[in-house]
């Protein structure tokens, strides 16, 4: 399972081990055998569909909910079966879970307090902690009269307040509005590389985590689908699934006609490299993004050239996004996202005909069965 | 799959052990309050209950008889008929009670009618006030000396119609409180639908509020049954010949010492609670999917025809309850009724009637006080514990299942079982036998279920991650309890408080098996000032209990408004 060959170093263990993870409720297994690293001050995204089993992960890791079987390792000390209150960790909760009876201040100093520091310390930590999330001078007000983003602040603040060296993220941003939470991503993100504090995030939203994350862990059904830096996951997806579930991506059915070619209804695909290693006759799905179908330059490409009509075009602001029917197959669709200016340069409207190839190194194929998907 | 299934099954129980040894302190801090709840329920409920039982297969020595003594009981025609006697007053009574309460509860929820607050308000009065001094207005307006007598038309009030009018007084709250509640959770969107199609008011009546509100009306209806067939005030004063089996128990008990046979009535009297409870339980489960989160709320528009009779209704029904409250304050300060009706103070000199008089009342204030305190830590520290305990989850849910039983005994047959229980010198907890102490606990246990419901429906509220975030910051759970739970819910604390306080004052079922001459409590004086003929005196004392228990609930009222204007910084919205 261990993906990432090139940050093992030899003998170092990483900040967080997390060794055949299962848990099940009742019948149900929500994690199966999970088994990752989390290296120090790195912050990584536990992405996928709500009942994934990425949260159960996260509360596995505070010790929030026990996992039924595997260990978990911080530092190197066994955690597996402590509870949360002698772990290491600051959490902030999708609610923010602020106590509405105490101010701003008391809510951050809240674990400050059983530290036995003086009152001044605190404050001073307070004050410190406040300008750091951007809310210096808000110390007495009710965190009712604050609004979701401050709320967020806050929360965050507190998590920090009695400096955990792992900060544990439940779908932060969730509760915000659009704007709010693309401005404060990029505010997480700096505070944490600023911090160096290490981070693990779980989020349904893959903006979000695309954006935000060193390294993603695409989780499906209670397993681990791939984990990787957010290019890799998006460039290599290692599955169908992956593929699927991160960006928009077109799926072109076809079976192997020899090594390194592929036939998609009437259209023959070229691909090699990793790609060409199916056996002929092998049902396989050809995959490529809508933003690598290439116009510009198409007649450049020695490959996988084609012929198509514009079927549909949706117009989506700063681009549009274009139906392309394959040529010869009715059943068959490819979806491609065309930049305006390339839409005005080449006359492209509902109808045209244009060319069009499938760069060779933008293809990605999977075996057919392994997704039941479209 | 079976290997899949079978392989986790040994690693989880070590796991559990494991984990076991690394719970730290505040884990076992809350087993063990946990377990120090459990055990008190245990002590002052289950086993009395238990003793109880096992008295009614016994006779008099002590000896296991079977179900002789049943035997006895149901030849016993005079016993038999109590039952019978007792379901027709229940019955109708819960049939006029539900039909009253329902058209007031709908006057305040669906009319446009002024002074709704006042109407309210006037509607509570019943509840400040022990069940006997219904019953004692109704002897002074329609007795052999009524006031008011010839609106009999000859029929006597001592037996069957004084009993229903006296619960139907005594148990109105209750019912309209829940019919209030029932008729408030509507979506106007349904009766604008109506209004756009065109249906008759009739109709729209029977289509949509009747079924919107019919959960509520059923456990309304439960509930004035349940109130009515346990309650022994009423019957006890302006019963006459006609007995019941709440009564029957007392004269079993208290008249022939007969325990065998009380413990029989008491089981008897255990059935119908048992299966109101029930209806009740499977009702509540019902309702709560009845209304959904996007409903809007329905606000009556004024119709003048409809107002005016809803209007006159409500007066009239006002009118009834504040004059059974206002007969038995002008009896008491009327020198001597009905002959000489000038005020004077004479019948408030408690001592010179009863050696025990006063100090009765003084009594009855220091148990109601200690119910409320006692009672309320209790009862929040187990309800926090139920929703927001961390382990021990089947611990914690038998608990809870625990503590929804008082809710199903009736204060006589608790009193009854704790005489069995706690009367044998053999066991160790005899010592409060005759005390204080035993009467508060009782009155704790009598009240629990509501008072825990309510705690925990404060409780709900509140984010279920502080725990979570509380043991992030390694901060213990009680003192986030204390700092945040706590602060948070004072209004439903305050509010078990009063509750527990107002019924430690009116309650006279389960104590009047259980005091002692030095720990009479004042409805337990009212009982005896009446049965020895002391009318005005009873009503007297009566007055000082209702007197007090309004005290207490104005002062709930000044609290939570205070709290309400400190708290709103932090609510939000």
């Amino acid at each position: 399972m261990a993906r990432k060959g090139k940050t093992k170093s030899a003998a170092k263990r990483a900040f967080l081990e997390i060794r055949d993870v299962t848990k099940k409720f009742g019948d149900f297994t929500a994690l199966k055998d999970i088994t990752l690293d989390i290296h120090e001050g790195e912050l990584v995204c536990f992405l996928g569909p709500s009942g994934c089993g990425k949260t159960t992960l996260l509360r596995a890791i505070a010790g929030l909910d026990y996992q039924t079987s595997g260990r978990i390792y911080q530092k190197g000390r066994d955690i597996s079966d402590v509870p949360p209150a002698d772990r290491d960790f600051g959490i902030v909760f999708q609610s923010y879970a602020l106590f509405p009876n105490l101010t701003v201040a008391k809510n951050i100093a809240y674990g400050l307090v059983n530290r036995r520091l003086g009152r001044k310390a605190i404050a001073d930590r307070v004050t410190e902690l406040l300008e750091l999330v951007g809310l210096s001078g808000s110390e007495d007000k009710y965190p009712a009269a604050l609004s979701g983003g401050q709320q967020q602040r806050v929360a965050l603040a507190r998590a920090l307040a009695t400096s955990p060296n792992m900060l544990l993220l439940d779908e932060p941003l969730s509760a915000l509005d659009a704007k709010v939470r693309v401005h404060l991503r990029q505010e997480m993100k700096e505070l944490q590389r600023r911090l160096g504090i290490t981070t693990v995030m779980v989020t349904h939203d893959q903006e979000e985590a695309l954006s935000m994350a060193d390294r993603i862990v695409v989780m499906n059904h209670g397993i681990i689908e791939q984990v990787g830096s957010p290019t890799e996951i998006y460039r290599n997806p290692e599955s169908a699934y992956v593929a699927d579930f991160i960006g928009s991506m077109n799926f072109l059915h076809g079976s192997v006609t020899k090594r390194g070619e592929i036939q998609v209804g009437k259209m023959k695909v070229s691909v090699d490299g990793a790609a060409a290693n199916f056996a002929t006759g092998d049902p396989v799905v050809v995959c490529i993004r809508p933003e690598d179908v290439a116009v510009r330059d198409a007649s450049k490409f020695k490959a996988n050239k084609y012929a198509m009509a514009i079927r549909e075009v949706e117009f989506l602001g700063s681009f549009c996004r274009a139906i392309l029917d394959v040529d010869g197959t009715s059943n068959e669709e490819l979806i491609a996202d065309f930049s305006i200016n390339l839409m005005r340069d080449f006359n492209l409207e509902h109808g045209a005909k244009l060319a069009v190839a499938l760069p060779k190194e933008r293809l990605q194929v999977f075996r057919d069965s392994e997704s039941g998907r479209q | 799959m079976a290997s899949v299934e079978l392989s986790p099954q040994a690693p989880q129980g070590s796991a559990a052990l494991r984990r076991l040894r690394h719970l730290g302190g505040e884990a076992w801090i809350m087993l063990a309050s946990i377990l120090a709840i459990v055990a008190a329920l245990i002590a002052f409920l289950v086993l009395p209950l238990y003793a109880l039982l096992k008295k009614s297969v016994e006779d008099d020595k002590g000896a296991f008889v079977g179900l002789a003594n049943f035997a006895e009981y149901f030849t016993s025609v005079g016993l038999v008929q109590s039952i019978g006697n007792s379901l027709t007053i229940a019955f109708l009574t819960m049939v006029i009670a539900c039909l009253l309460a329902f058209t007031f509860a709908y006057a305040l929820t669906r009319t446009c009618i002024p002074f709704k607050r006042v109407f309210r308000s006037i509607a509570i009065i019943p509840i400040l006030a022990p069940s006997l001094l219904p019953a004692i207005s109704l002897i002074y307006l329609f007795g052999n000396q009524g006031l008011i007598k010839g609106l009999m038309f000859g029929e006597s009030i001592y037996g069957p119609i004084g009993i229903m009018i006296g619960m139907v007084f005594y148990i109105f709250p209750h019912v309209m409180m829940i019919m209030v509640t029932a008729l408030s959770t509507t979506d106007a969107r349904l009766y604008e639908a109506a209004d756009a199609l065109g249906t008759r008011p009739v109709r729209v009546f029977f289509t949509i509020t009747l079924p919107g509100a019919i959960y509520g009306i059923v456990s309304a209806a439960v509930v004035a049954f349940t109130l009515t067939i346990t309650d022994f005030g009423v019957p006890k004063v302006i019963g006459g010949q006609y007995n019941v089996l709440a009564t029957d128990i007392y004269k079993q008990v208290v008249g022939q010492q007969n325990f065998s046979m009380g413990a029989v009535v008491g089981l008897v009297l255990l059935l119908p609670a048992i299966f109101s409870f029930i209806i009740d339980r499977h009702v509540q489960k019902k309702q709560v999917a009845l209304l959904s989160a996007r409903a809007v709320p329905y606000h009556p528009k004024p119709h003048k025809m409809r107002d005016m009779t809803f209007l006159a209704y409500c007066i009239l029904v006002s009118v009834f309850l504040v004059g059974i409250l206002g007969t038995a304050a002008f009896a008491s300060f009327a020198k001597f009724w009905p002959y000489d009706l000038s005020f004077s103070l004479v019948h408030y000199d408690f001592d010179a009637v009863d050696p025990n008089g006063w100090s009765s009342f003084w009594n009855s204030l220091r148990m109601a006080a200690l119910t409320a305190v006692i009672g309320v830590v209790v009862i929040f520290l187990g309800a926090y514990f139920v929703e927001k305990g961390q382990n021990f989850a089947r611990l914690r849910s038998g608990f809870h299942m625990l503590a929804m039983v008082p809710m199903a005994v009736p204060g006589l047959v608790l009193g009854l079982a704790y005489i069995f229980f706690f009367s044998v010198p053999e066991n160790p907890l005899s010592p409060i036998y005759a005390t204080l102490t035993i009467l508060v606990i009782c009155t704790v246990v009598h009240f629990y279920t509501v008072s825990h419901l309510t705690m925990l429906t404060a409780l709900k509220q509140i984010d279920k991650e502080f725990e979570s975030v509380s043991a992030s910051l390694k901060v213990p759970f009680y003192k986030t309890m204390f700092r945040v739970h706590v602060p948070i819910c004072l209004p439903a604390i305050s509010e078990v408080m009063m509750y527990l306080f107002v019924n430690a004052m009116t309650t006279v079922s389960a104590v009047v098996f259980l005091y002692s001459p030095d720990t009479k409590l004042a409805a337990i004086t009212v009982l005896n000032l009446d049965d020895v003929g002391d009318q005005a005196e009873a009503a007297a004392m009566a007055m000082m209990i209702v007197a007090t228990s309004f005290t207490v609930r104005v002062l709930h009222g000044i609290l939570m408004r205070t709290l309400n204007a400190r708290h709103s910084a932090w609510r939000t919205r």
